[in-house]
């Protein structure tokens, strides 16, 4: 199956992406920090996966 | 796949981790939301240490390709992937994935990727890809839900 990729210029953010953006910099400030991603998860409801 | 690191879980279990040759520790988070499924994941992959300037080093590449093929081998699984444009690194972080992409097709050629790429109205530009095994049974699903969230429809 292909998908055809789409790309779109100056629309508002997706709120979905947002989210995963907002996510992303929480986890690398944490990581960064050394605050324990436990509590991160707790505070902000962020929800770890381990799939491997 | 040959020259990759160990990925290990970590001590809290809520991450892996693999530490290169250099001795610099690299930290993969994988978080659910449940907007695509979930068995759908984002993928996070970040430094332990952001202050150093890491050598260039493909086993990393070898890694996180071999990560992102074992969690997709199963049908059921996919994964979005996000760069920003937070500090105008976007491009190349984009390139070097789909490059990186490119390179994994040949050890796990069931990946897909579907991209999408903007630029916000607040001055940031996006590169977000899905990536799915092209046997799911619900891989167009996925895509039009991936756009449906991005506000395609």
């Amino acid at each position: 199956m292909k998908a055809k990729n789409t790309v779109t210029s100056h629309v508002r953010m997706p709120k979905f992406l947002s989210k995963l953006i907002e996510e992303k910099k929480a986890i690398q400030e944490a990581i960064s920090t050394k605050k324990p991603l436990e509590k991160l998860s707790k505070e902000k409801g962020i929800h770890f996966a381990k799939p491997l | 796949m040959q020259s990759l690191y160990e990925v290990k879980s970590s001590e809290d279990g809520l991450t892996y981790y693999f530490t290169t040759k250099f001795n610099l520790t690299y930290i993969v988070a994988l978080t659910t939301n449940g907007a695509l499924g979930v068995n759908a994941y984002s993928l996070n992959i970040y430094p332990e240490d952001d202050t150093i300037k890491p050598p260039i080093d493909f086993w990393i590449k070898n890694t996180v390709i071999d990560i992102i093929g074992r969690i997709l081998i199963k049908e059921e699984n996919s994964l979005v992937y996000v760069c920003d444009g937070i500090d105008g690194k976007e491009d190349k972080r984009h390139t070097a994935f789909a490059r990186w992409y490119d390179n994994g097709k040949r050890i796990y050629p069931d990946v897909r990727k579907y991209d999408y790429c903007f630029h916000s109205e607040d001055g940031y530009k996006i590169n977000a890809s899905l990536m799915y095994n092209q046997n799911n049974p619900l891989a167009q699903y996925l895509i039009e839900q991936f756009n449906e969230l991005m506000g395609l429809y």
